[in-house]
């Protein structure tokens, strides 16, 4: 692990997003106390934890593989941290039902882990993480032993919980789209770093490297040359795709340099028959493949020795054709390389 | 290919059988004919044997304490042993499969020389002695020749890297995971090892427990060794009533109460730990 400095507000719901190896889930491990920081602090509402056993962190934890514990019945099971706490039994009980209810959890209070569904183990891992209020609440990848259906249902369920609670969450995930779904603001994490912390709209719209480009959603890179640069702002003059034009850039760059721009596939579409408007590039490309999915259609073009993939509503071009396609130039970027 | 590999197995199959049914049978007979003297036995079918064997408290204290003896000795090793197999276990350094390595090996080492290492150990010039007269902690030098508590030394000695193999590989059925739910939901150490690992391998430790109670109840080696003939648990009375008094007809009976009280141990504990995981599934 590199040196990390993370910043949970208070309530929102925050996701560590990577690839697998990337350090998320000992990140989750050291806020959790089960690894130990070589460095650094650990700290929730201005106390320091870095020292506190797990146990005495008061954290709530949803592991990968759920960690029920088999020998205990359900209701046992999310009793189990108010045992700890010695809360009286009624107060136990009542604690216990109303947890179920929150978890939409039929009458299942007796029966044993064992007995239960994958999605329904998953909601009591949840209720017994959240039975003594933890202060932040921690999830390790949570949802992906389940079928998609069911993920979609569970990541909506515990969006609900989470909003009415108003818990500090902090979940880990390698799925983007479960990220950009839940979360409040996301930690797109490589090789033991953060690279982005942002809102997921800003980490889609403005990502800061090509890592975070490549990793949140789908992007095209397109090999450009620096032609001219303004050191007093982020914009640069470019050649590329057989134009020349202005992009924003993340980077500095000198003249004569190679870059790449990165540009989303919803945002390439077709030309229009009328000339090209102020800012709009426009370039021929062979259609190499089609991919119908529905609501969209992928179009793999080549322009040129560059792939671009379009994203659009479905056409009724196929594989052969060429096609004359267009993008702004704003919408295009110079992106820097992860270290 | 399909090779017939199920016909491999009937050799040793019919060999186990024979071997295992053959002398039951033989000392389950004998035990109904009475002993006419130098190794005779009657032609009667009777229950003399059994009648006399219980009418005699020198023989049902004998069968009282072996399995007394066997009991303290099962208690012992599983509380010494389940620690150590859960450290083992738990240990994530290489040294682990060392260690247990080691254990096993231990086991190897038959009984007469760990007995014979157990008397140098406590001889009476020896270091140990030397030592504890010194301290003043005794007055005599501390022997465990012909004593119970040698003899549970003994066992000890024999049962425990068994039951350590046992532990290790039970405690090594519970996920870690457990252990750090627990320890997230607010449990200490003890607490986790209360409420989550000592439950999850009670079914193991019984049969752990059980298979070392079964080792101390037919073990003769430790028990005429440090017993020193002044001892006698049911295997050393057989085989002196077998070879010092020739009377087979008793030493079969000796053999066939000390087989029944196993079972009879065996069958109660297994019944009452079903017993008691039914119980606490219900008031859970």
């Amino acid at each position: 692990m590199l040196p990390l400095d993370l910043d949970v507000r208070n309530g929102e719901f925050l996701t560590l997003l990577g690839p697998s190896g990337c350090g998320k889930t000992t990140t989750l491990r050291m806020i959790a106390g089960f690894v130990r920081p070589s460095t650094g602090h650990i700290v929730v509402d201005g106390d320091d934890i870095t020292d506190l056993p797990p146990q005495k962190r008061n954290m709530g934890m949803v592991f990968q593989d759920y960690s029920l514990f088999p020998h205990l019945t359900i209701a046992d099971n999310i009793a189990f941290a108010l045992v700890e706490r010695r809360v009286p039994s009624a107060e136990r009980a009542r604690r216990v039902k109303e947890l179920l209810e929150l978890t939409r959890l039929p009458q299942i209070a007796q029966r044993f882990p064992s007995e239960l569904s994958g999605g329904q183990q998953q909601r009591v891992a949840l209720a017994r993480a959240l039975a003594h209020t933890p202060r932040v609440l921690l999830m390790d990848e949570p949802f992906g032993a389940l079928d998609a259906k069911l993920r979609e249902a569970m990541q909506e369920e515990l969006r609900t919980i989470q909003s009415s609670l108003r818990i500090t969450t902090l979940f880990v995930t390698h799925d983007q789209s479960e990220a950009m779904r839940l979360s409040d603001r996301i930690a797109v994490m490589n090789h033991g770093r953060i690279e982005q912390l942002d809102e997921p709209r800003t980490l889609y719209d403005a990502p800061r490297t090509r890592f975070v480009a490549d990793f949140v959603g789908k992007i095209n890179f397109v090999a450009a040359s620096v032609v001219g640069s303004d050191s007093g702002r982020d914009t640069l003059a470019v050649d590329a795709l057989g134009s020349r034009f202005m992009v924003r850039s993340s980077v500095p760059a000198l003249v004569g340099q190679q870059v790449t721009l990165a540009i989303r596939p919803e945002r390439i579409r077709l030309a229009a028959a009328a000339p090209a408007a102020d800012g709009m590039i426009e370039v021929e490309a062979l259609i190499e493949r089609v991919a119908f999915l529905g609501n969209v259609m992928h179009t793999e073009l080549r322009a040129g020795e560059t792939p671009l993939v379009m994203e659009s509503a479905p056409g009724d071009w196929s594989v052969g054709a060429r096609l004359r396609v267009c993008f702004q130039s704003s919408d295009a970027s110079v992106l820097a390389e992860s270290a | 290919m399909n090779l017939p590999w199920h016909r491999f197995l009937l050799p040793p199959l019919v060999l186990s059988i024979a071997l295992l049914g053959g002398s039951l049978y033989v000392f389950l007979a004998g035990s109904f004919h009475a002993d006419l003297g130098v190794g005779r036995l009657g032609d009667a079918l009777t229950f003399a044997n059994y009648r006399k064997l219980f009418a005699d408290s020198f023989y049902v204290d004998s069968l009282g304490l072996t399995i007394k003896l066997s009991a303290i000795t099962t208690v012992v090793t599983l509380v010494v042993g389940m620690p150590v197999a859960y450290v083992l276990a738990r240990m994530r350094s290489r040294w682990g499969p060392v260690l247990l390595a080691v254990i096993v090996a231990a086991s190897f080492v038959t009984i007469v020389i760990k007995v014979l290492g157990l008397n140098i150990i406590f001889a009476a010039n020896g270091g140990l002695n030397r030592f504890l007269l010194g301290t003043g902690l005794v007055t005599a030098p501390v022997s465990l020749i012909g004593k119970v508590e040698g003899v549970a030394v003994g066992l000890l000695y024999f049962t425990l890297a068994f039951v350590v193999v046992l532990l290790y590989s039970v405690v090594l059925t519970i996920p870690r995971s457990l252990e750090e739910a627990a320890q997230n939901l607010g449990a200490s150490r003890w607490r986790t090892h209360w409420r989550v690992i000592l439950p999850l391998a009670l079914p193991g430790i019984i049969a752990s427990g059980l298979i070392g109670f079964n080792l101390c109840m037919g073990a003769f080696t430790s028990a005429a060794l440090i017993g020193a003939g002044r001892i006698l648990t049911l295997p050393v009375l057989i085989q002196r009533t077998v070879i010092f008094d020739t009377k087979y007809g008793m030493g079969a009976t000796l053999a066939v109460v000390l087989l029944v009280a196993g079972l009879v141990v065996n069958v109660l504990s297994i019944v009452l730990v079903s017993r008691l995981k039914a119980a606490r599934g219900v008031t859970a």
